[in-house]
């Protein structure tokens, strides 16, 4: 039988007991869990004052 | 009896279907509500821009898919632009489903269901399912090696429950139109009313937070006077309380 | 001013109206605006770096020239109503009782709604449309003309022999009984490599069928198609749901639905496909109904990191 061409470059999988993960899909999840942690630790940047001059929160 | 209360007894004695729609809309998100240029004072983390990356995300995919369409399904194959195009539509949907996801996080450790919000969340959480039946849609669209297979593999689970014949994975003509019509409607249509019900409830409170805990307090110095806590009332005009938006309008959850 | 009234410590305090809290300037039209910006930005970057897979779909007559031993091994399959189609059960035929959900035969409650005769509608019927080959037409009238029991006997023999034969190749097969089968499989392949198979199947008498129900099933009758996926790792039992052709990240977000095929007693069990589905539906219905489950909603409370978001 010939063998079968292939057309797309191999792919990088990791393996861990019962999990297999492709490097791609592991740097997906990797960005999404750190942008989520980013979320929350970073500082949000304090508003602008209000056109009168008074301090951003209004009653 | 107060004006409201009589104008509430006339809408509802009203017998223009005009007058009644009409009203109906302002007292599902009141006036001031659907772009209002101020948000409560505990607003104020990055966590709050994943939803509405979430929705950018969402018309860039669309944008690209109507490109994608506009020249035909088996464009991308032949086209070094469309092969581009395509390239856009599949990015722009990873994106959209990790700002999704991230956003669902953040949402989940708030309990943004709090406070009659439920319906925001199920219908966040319905939206969120249905993209995953679209893009499965969508990759059986692709009329490339992974539709193929995709499709092998997705008939045996739809099969296995008796509805693969309704929804046939191996048709692709069924498939992409249900992907570029039926399914991104059904999004569209829950991704609206996901959208009017934050307008219409708000940001949810923090827990156990209080109206009060974000008083703004105004220190004049010097003076031999004690510092005095400046308290003036909610400014109704900008944005009216719901509570005088009458009935409920989306089932009786809001 | 607010309204709320405090409960007996019992009861959950009631969330206070989000209008009634001073408020701060938010651009809302501006953040929109920011954030298409940055998502268009990112996706063309994205796009233009790291483009998108297209492996070409695998036609029949690819099938055919780079796999011809596996083409004739899944005709006489369907012709011995020994393939995966032809032992399907519900929608494609009534072989198999199908899979169940519990005591629910959820398949065959389907009902055979995309009727299809694998040695009938796969190879016979394509074959007969075929002319100029007299050894061919001779072969199905042969065919047509034997009983059930000698169709069978025949195209199991020769399934056995190709299984035995060094690389499945039927010129090496060891003499025996088997009738036209030879022949016919000979066919199906010689018509599949000249593309005129794939047509047959596809477009039956519509000219614009868009339906490849047909030449699918046979191709899935097949080895080549599963090898070629598994070599990506595609497979049902390689995560293979959440995989993509190449380098290219997939479908991330499908881990809990092919998760379940990979441990026991999914793995190992005839109805997996029913039971996935099944255990799927009813944590979506969870997560759908979170606001309404004692226990997992009160969980973010307890959980704080809601302490970080609303920093004071």
């Amino acid at each position: 039988m010939m063998a079968p061409t292939v057309f797309v470059a191999q792919a990088h999988y990791l393996h861990a007991g019962v999990v297999q993960i492709s490097l791609a899909n592991l740097l997906i999840i990797v960005l999404m869990i750190t942008a989520f942690v980013l979320a929350l630790v970073l500082p949000f940047p304090r508003g602008h004052e209000d056109p009168e001059g008074a301090p951003d929160v209004r009653n | 009896m107060s004006g409201i209360e009589a104008d509430r007894i006339e809408v509802r004695s009203s017998r223009n279907w005009t007058v009644r729609l009409r009203e109906r809309i302002v007292r599902t998100v009141p006036r001031g509500q659907w772009l209002p240029d101020r948000q409560p004072a505990y607003v104020r983390s990055w966590i709050y821009v994943f939803g509405v990356a979430c929705l950018a995300a969402l018309i860039v995919v669309i944008a690209s898919g109507i490109a994608l369409a506009v020249e035909g399904a088996g464009w991308w194959h032949v086209s070094a632009l469309g092969h581009f195009v395509n390239s856009v539509h599949l990015w722009s949907v990873e994106l959209f489903f990790g700002f999704m996801v991230v956003h669902l996080w953040g949402k989940f450790f708030m309990a943004a269901w709090r406070g009659k919000r439920a319906l925001t969340w199920i219908t966040g959480a319905i939206a969120f399912v249905g993209s995953i039946g679209t893009a499965f849609t969508g990759y059986l669209s692709q009329s490339n090696f992974d539709s193929q297979w995709i499709a092998g593999q997705a008939k045996d689970g739809l099969n296995a429950v008796g509805i693969g014949s309704r929804f046939n994975v191996l048709n692709s003509g069924q498939m992409l139109l249900f992907h570029v019509s039926l399914l991104p409607l059904i999004i569209g249509v829950l991704v609206v009313l996901h959208i009017v019900l934050v307008r219409r409830h708000g940001v949810v409170p923090p827990f156990d937070a209080e109206p009060a805990d974000y008083l703004r307090t105004e220190v004049r110095l010097p003076s031999p006077e004690p510092a005095v806590l400046a308290i003036t009332p909610p400014d109704q005009h900008e944005i009216p309380t719901p509570r005088e938006a009458v009935a409920p309008v989306i089932g009786s959850a809001s | 001013m607010s309204t709320v009234v405090r409960r007996s410590r019992r009861s959950p305090p009631v969330t206070p109206d989000s209008h009634l809290f001073p408020t701060r300037p938010y651009d809302l039209v501006k953040e929109f605006v920011i954030a298409l910006g940055v998502v268009l930005v990112l996706s063309l970057v994205l796009a233009a770096v790291f483009s998108s897979p297209d492996r070409p779909a695998l036609s029949l007559a690819d099938w055919a020239t780079r796999a011809p031993n596996d083409v004739v091994a899944t005709a006489t399959a369907e012709l011995a109503g020994t393939s995966t189609s032809a032992g399907y059960g519900a929608p494609y035929n009534s072989s198999a009782p199908g899979q169940k959900l519990g005591p629910l035969s959820l398949q065959k409650w389907g009902g055979v709604q995309i009727p299809v005769d694998s040695a009938k509608d796969l190879v016979l019927d394509p074959l007969a449309t075929v002319t100029g080959d007299p050894a061919l037409t001779k072969a199905l009238t042969t065919w047509s003309a034997a009983g059930a029991d000698q169709q069978a006997a025949w195209a199991g023999s020769y399934s056995d022999a190709l299984a035995g034969a060094p690389d499945g190749n039927p010129a090496a097969v060891a003499p025996g009984a088997y009738g036209p089968v030879p022949v016919i499989a000979g066919g199906l392949l010689a018509l599949a490599r000249s593309g005129g198979l794939q047509s047959q199947l596809t477009g039956q008498n519509n000219f614009y069928s868009s339906d490849q129900t047909r030449p699918m099933l046979l191709l899935a009758d097949g080895a080549y198609l599963e090898d070629q996926a598994r070599a990506e790792q595609l497979g049902g039992d390689q995560w293979g749901m959440m995989n993509e052709s190449g380098n290219y990240p997939g479908q991330p977000w499908m881990w809990l639905y092919t998760f379940w095929y990979q441990v026991k007693p999914f793995s190992t069990s005839d109805n997996a496909d029913a039971l996935v589905w099944g255990l799927m539906m009813l944590l979506t219905l969870v997560f759908v109904l979170v606001p309404f489950v004692p226990g997992l909603r009160s969980l973010p409370k307890h959980l704080r990191v809601h302490r970080l978001i609303w920093r004071r």
